[in-house]
């Protein structure tokens, strides 16, 4: 087991929708509380990933943004950071990209004037914008655990809770996979992905990128501690005190969309 | 909200969180010593909000 997480976190000034860094503040809240070691180190434009520092990053995070603050780190993003970004990726570093973000890991973004936006092609999945016309993905939203998370023997191990994910949901783009297979949930509430195919999400090795904000681990402290345990390379972790947690995210769980 | 604040280190008692918007409006009319309230909600709290006291989600 490591002894410490360190967390590489992308773009907090630029990314941070509907208090995406909620997510960072549930990491970090759940593994001091198990006295876990824990150092955040916060990557922006200006920061070059070519120190010895960001070796032993074992946690990304990269939250979603308004097309402003994402036009903003777009360049920097394809330039400086999608070679590093691809190699934690495929060696098995854990991460977690939501809304934009999940977008820009994925092949491309198609805008509905047919310009065509290109993304990092780490995720095997694309997003279209059918244009003003078609209503965005809004509201409340559940879904059902892909097996491939609860079939892990450390979800097994560490989840106290249930087999669903709750968040809320806010995005223009349509995103497909190309292996549905690799979904993070299935949807029961909510568009998903895309409105058509119940898929929300994606599981790429041991990375997920997802459409939902709440912010996501602090509703779902189960995924929280499968994503902590992981990038621990543990399968165990103390108990926590988790009422309000279970209770917050049992309440959303019956919300209407 | 209660869970954002408890990872912020502030302790909240659970007699203290009402889950119910209309529940949390309805207490706060009954008491009349009550002058003003603060409420800091998340976007989506906030269109249900903004529904209970002003009738309409969006303005």
């Amino acid at each position: 087991m490591r002894d410490k997480l360190k967390i590489g976190f992308f773009y907090k000034e630029e990314l941070n929708l509907y208090g995406d860094n909620g997510n960072i503040e549930a990491l970090v809240y759940r593994a001091s509380r198990r006295n876990i070691q824990v150092e955040v180190m916060e990557i922006d434009t200006e920061t070059k990933m070519n120190s010895s520092n960001f070796t032993d990053i074992n946690f990304i995070f990269m939250g979603g943004g308004p097309d402003s603050a994402q036009k903003n780190i777009y360049k920097d993003l394809i330039s400086n950071k999608k070679e590093y970004l691809r190699d934690y990726i495929e060696a098995g570093g854990v991460s977690l990209f939501v809304c934009g973000a999940f977008q820009l890991m994925g092949k491309y973004y198609l805008s509905s004037d047919n310009s065509t936006l290109e993304g990092l092609n780490i995720f095997s999945l694309y997003t279209k914008h059918y244009g003003p016309k078609k209503p965005r993905c809004i509201g409340n939203t559940a879904g059902e655990i892909s097996g491939r998370i609860t079939q892990d023997p450390v979800f097994k191990n560490i989840n106290r809770l249930d087999n669903y994910l709750v968040g809320f949901e806010n995005h223009g783009g349509r995103t497909y996979l190309e292996d549905k297979e690799h979904l993070l949930s299935n949807v029961i509430k909510g568009h998903g992905n895309n409105s058509e195919d119940n898929t929300e999400g994606c599981i790429h090795l041991n990375s997920i990128g997802t459409y939902y904000h709440g912010p996501l681990l602090a509703k779902n402290p189960h995924l929280s501690d499968y994503l902590l345990a992981k990038a621990l390379n543990t399968d165990t972790l103390e108990v926590l005190e988790d009422v309000l947690e279970n209770k917050a995210h049992t309440a959303s769980l019956k919300l209407k969309e | 909200m209660a869970v954002r604040l408890k990872h912020a280190g502030v302790n909240i008692e659970e007699r203290n969180i009402v889950p119910s918007i209309a529940s949390v409006v309805k207490e706060l009319s009954k008491n009349k010593n009550i002058k003003e309230v603060i409420v800091l909600p998340n976007y989506s709290s906030m269109l249900d909000f903004r529904k209970v006291v002003l009738g309409r989600k969006i303005l």
